[in-house]
């Protein structure tokens, strides 16, 4: 067909043109596989590259930190070093009867080692500060590990140049990149403490509590006592302004047993997860414990709410998991307003006067004070 | 991954780079010359030229476009502007400046200039950083 289109002057020339251009498919048929893992290792090295970068200036931003609020003379850099593959090896599921209190216990001494980690690096920051040098350092390693995983299937796949190997990793890509990018954006909120968007149940819980003496009630977690039309309303978030999530789970359970279980309702507000398309800072209601993480915290919520029969409300702010870990946008911030009415809304139409209520502003609490 | 890989991956661009701007002259030299055979009156050899030649545009505008994509996604996501909100609770005087270290919401400020009451940051957030 192509011959018949060029062959009304069958010179050597449109010969080999031909020739050239037949020639091309069978060489595609070939080695098109090679050529495309080829390009796909172009496009995952170039991801490794910009990686590292962001690993390198997180470590940077995690050292320049530490020295920053550390009066003395200390040199973090080792000791980050060290730390910047620090792993945590998740308990056994095969009886999991029982897990989930190997789980509490695993992130405890976890915590406990971020914390003393934190203190022998700069002895002495003050809480805030050691706080948020604890959340710049586990975005770092967090980093870290991601450039870790990405390089280790890059190499491999270099090494094997198998399409198999790398496209794992290509097909992820764009998604990891995502969440790298965020979490080098998130890294800079920490160090210098502005609130991220997983902060808007801290945010909601703070506007409530707000000018009201609180205490402490659990492992970083304070309650302030208010009312709203007669309803006793008992607020608790992480004590901010410093990033900790804190122990919500055990304040809420500390707060059931102290009033003996005579609680009508609890509500909790958190940020969680909008579907593409959606618009953030969005609010939605419903039933259960909204709170994320592993589910420890969940799951003392639930016992605890079963044991006494009291019913769990829960508002969220939606958001992307992107924006979860960087610095809250004004829609969202928005959304808190929104979120706070319907607390109240549900608080008025669900509970009777003289009902205690607990409120629990889920989240990471940085730059969000009470 | 040193400066050599680097090097080798800067002379990739290069050599993409004239690739391609060979390919789309010799497009657009064949869809002169496509147009030149059309007017002459030979339809057939015209339109293989003149295919020939839109091939050749396309794909080398294909390479640009991806290169283009490629440095945008290489390229650093930049730090969004913050911005924190104080207000004064007795007569509402609201406003904006650029959020300072050390700021967080429900931090008590200086006074208010109209009132003596203390101002309150009741809001920080990210503006979109400008592209
Ligand atoms: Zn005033």
């Amino acid at each position: 067909m192509i011959l018949s289109l060029v062959g009304q002057e069958s010179d050597i020339g449109s010969t080999l043109l031909n020739v050239v251009y037949l020639g091309s498919f069978v060489f595609f048929m070939i080695y098109g596989q090679k050529f495309q893992t080829w390009m796909i290792l172009r496009d995952v090295g170039n991801a490794v590259l910009k990686l590292k970068t962001m690993r390198d200036k997180a470590r940077s931003l995690a050292i320049s930190t530490a020295k920053e609020v550390e009066k003395e003379d200390l040199d973090p850099t080792p000791r980050i070093d060290h730390f910047l593959e620090y792993f945590s090896i998740w308990p056994v599921g095969l009886d999991p009867g029982g897990i989930v209190p190997k789980f509490e216990h695993l992130l405890n001494v976890r915590d406990q080692r971020f914390k003393d980690e934190v203190k022998t690096i700069a002895p002495n920051a003050d809480k805030i500060q050691a706080n948020n040098l604890e959340g710049v350092i586990e975005v770092a390693i967090g980093l870290n590990a991601i450039y870790r995983i990405i390089n280790h299937f890059y190499l491999l796949g270099k090494k094997t140049m198998s399409l198999y190997v790398i496209m794992q990793i290509q097909m992820q890509l764009h998604q990891i990149m995502e969440m790298a990018e965020a979490y080098s954006i998130a890294i800079k909120a920490f160090a210098d403490g502005q609130p991220i968007g997983d902060g808007a149940g801290a945010i909601v819980a703070a506007k409530m509590m707000y000018g009201v003496p609180y205490k402490k009630i659990s492992k970083e977690i304070v309650v302030a006592e208010t009312q709203l039309d007669g309803r006793k309303l008992l607020i608790l978030k992480a004590e901010g302004p410093g990033s900790t999530v804190g122990k919500p789970g055990d304040g809420i359970k500390k707060l059931i047993e102290e009033e003996n279980g005579r609680v009508a309702m609890v509500v909790m507000i958190d940020a969680a997860g909008k579907l593409e398309g959606e618009k953030s800072g969005g609010v939605s209601e419903g039933t259960g414990a909204a709170i994320g993480g592993i589910g420890v915290e969940k799951f003392t919520i639930e016992e605890i709410s079963v044991k006494y029969k009291i019913p769990v409300h829960a508002v969220i702010v939606k958001e992307s998991i992107k924006e979860s870990v960087s610095p809250m946008t004004k829609e969202i911030l928005e959304g808190t307003d929104i979120a706070l009415a319907r607390v109240k809304r549900i608080i008025r139409e669900g509970t009777e006067e003289g009902d205690t209520v607990i409120v629990a502003g889920i989240g990471n609490t940085v730059g969000v004070g009470q | 991954m040193g400066s050599l890989s680097r090097n080798a991956r800067a002379y990739s661009f290069y050599i993409f780079i004239i690739f391609a701007l060979g390919m789309l002259f010799i497009g657009v030299y064949y869809i002169s010359e496509a147009l030149l055979i059309l007017q002459s009156g030979d339809s057939e050899g015209g339109i293989f030229q003149l295919a020939l030649g839109v091939f050749g545009v396309g794909a080398s505008s294909y390479i640009f476009l991806r290169f283009r994509k490629k440095m945008t996604l290489l390229r650093q996501a930049l730090p969004p502007t913050v911005i924190t909100i104080t207000e004064c609770k007795k007569c509402g005087l609201k406003s904006l400046r650029n959020f300072v270290k050390g700021d967080f919401v429900f931090k008590s400020l200086d006074e208010c200039k109209k009132c003596s009451e203390p101002m309150l940051i009741t809001g920080v957030y990210a503006e979109k950083a400008k592209k």
